[in-house]
């Protein structure tokens, strides 16, 4: 049995509990890849929240505090647990707001598909409507910043583009440097932050030797980002392009 | 513990080409195996994961021109088998540690000190609360909400919202929590204690 399998298992290799081909089984899977890191570390996480609301047996208590509880990073979790835990309990958010942070469900209950392109059609007339009236009088904002294709990893020693966004910067419009043996007609870009957050971002430009893509400054935060370039053929047959496009935002 | 080998460029070239033959897989290969090295060396209790883990690197880069050629197989399960003897010799050789007693004046100021500690967490994690986009500050906050039996619920409800499976809403969350807590350290690493 592997971890992904069952999260009891989990707990208990977390807490020191297997031993022997119980607990070389399961990190051989995890070595192989068939559990994921953050599978893992998303275990820890409700286990110190588990010990913290004393949610834990008398037994389990002992093996968190002597087991886990053994290396400073552990330990660390559980300071910054202790902070989290409380600010989450001071603050929890009103219903109105967390509604309002998602697409109305509404929208997608309504059973007739006229009332659904009806309502897409009166959003996209008052979109275009809004960036009409707004455009004459607020230029659309961006910085500029040029990447070249790096072949290795940042832990490698791959050049990282170091960028400062004003607070008045709407997106960052980065061009990307295309290697010469791409040709291809069509391409697709991902952005992932160094937390593995996927960043949207669309290409808005394209040119024999580079492309341009815009990311929405929201999106961006005080991170490090990699661009990831991709080749899709006529036959939307996508082959990932070696190499990688690093920037930091300050 | 072995520790007189130093990796040279090399070898390390050697080391990624045995890993893939495509240069960007073979770094995001070894990037996996030393993250699950660590955590495995981690949930085994070593308190210097990371030197584990880079010890275990060391030695099978010391291999790798006999390995490319006599072993087959998947090679992060050689760096597994490698990592047990490392882990082996760390138990053997590993330090006690031994807390003396504290005296009351010195535990009195250890208290005030946690306090003041504890306040200053606050204040980062608060800073670094505002810094995360607001919607994915609404669902760290109201994915932590609720204890017990109405957690499990309210995170049901809360992924079907979202229109996404509740594992990847834990998922999602546990990378919230991981940016928040690294943002913390970060603050207070750059606004040290008095």
């Amino acid at each position: 049995m592997t971890f992904d399998q069952s999260p009891q298992l989990v707990r208990r290799y977390l807490l020191g509990d297997l031993t022997g081909s119980d607990q070389e089984n399961c990190e051989e899977k995890f070595m192989t890849g068939d559990t994921s890191l953050a599978e893992i570390e998303a275990a820890e996480d409700e286990l110190l929240d588990e010990y913290l609301a004393g949610r834990l047996t008398e037994s389990e208590r002992a093996q968190f505090e002597q087991h886990f509880l053994s290396t400073p990073e552990r330990q660390q979790k559980l300071r910054f647990a202790k902070v989290f835990r409380r600010y989450v309990a001071s603050h929890r958010p009103a219903a109105a707001e967390v509604a309002a942070s998602r697409i109305p469900p509404s929208i997608f209950n309504l059973q007739t598909w006229t009332a659904r392109i009806a309502i897409v059609l009166m959003i996209s007339v008052m979109a275009g409507a809004w960036f009409y009236l707004r455009s004459p009088k607020q230029p659309p904002s961006y910085a500029v910043v040029t990447l070249s294709l790096s072949p290795s990893t940042r832990a490698a020693g791959a050049s990282d583009t170091l960028i400062t966004l004003p607070d008045s910067v709407g997106s960052l419009r980065a061009n990307l440097l295309l290697p010469e043996e791409a040709r291809a007609t069509n391409y697709r870009v991902e952005v992932e932050s160094d937390t593995g957050e996927a960043i949207p971002t669309s290409i808005i430009e394209q040119k024999p030797g580079s492309l341009t893509i815009e990311i929405t400054a929201a999106q961006l935060q005080r991170r490090q980002y990699i661009v990831k370039l991709f080749e899709v053929s006529d036959q939307r047959v996508e082959r990932r392009i070696a190499g990688n496009y690093f920037f930091s935002v300050k | 513990m072995k520790k007189d080998w130093v990796v040279t460029p090399q070898a390390f070239d050697s080391l990624l080409g045995w890993l893939d033959e495509d240069r960007e897989q073979a770094g995001e290969k070894y990037e996996k195996i030393r993250l699950r090295l660590i955590k495995i060396f981690t949930c085994r209790g070593c308190a210097e994961a990371d030197d584990l883990a880079d010890e275990t690197i060391n030695r099978v880069t010391a291999k790798v021109a006999e390995l490319v050629s006599k072993y087959s197989g998947d090679p992060a399960l050689y760096f597994y088998g490698v990592a047990q003897k490392v882990h082996l010799e760390y138990v053997r050789t590993k330090p006690v540690m031994h807390e003396l007693p504290q005296t009351s004046r010195a535990r009195d100021l250890k208290d005030l000190e946690a306090i003041d500690e504890l306040e200053r967490e606050y204040a980062c994690l608060e800073r670094c609360m505002q810094e995360l986009p607001s919607k994915s500050r609404l669902l760290v906050l109201d994915y932590y909400q609720e204890e017990k039996g109405a957690k499990i619920d309210h995170r049901k409800r809360l992924a079907e919202e979202l229109g996404i499976a509740l594992n990847a809403l834990r998922i999602r969350a546990h990378r919230l929590r991981l940016q928040l807590q690294k943002c913390m350290e970060t603050c207070l690493d750059q606004a040290p204690a008095n």
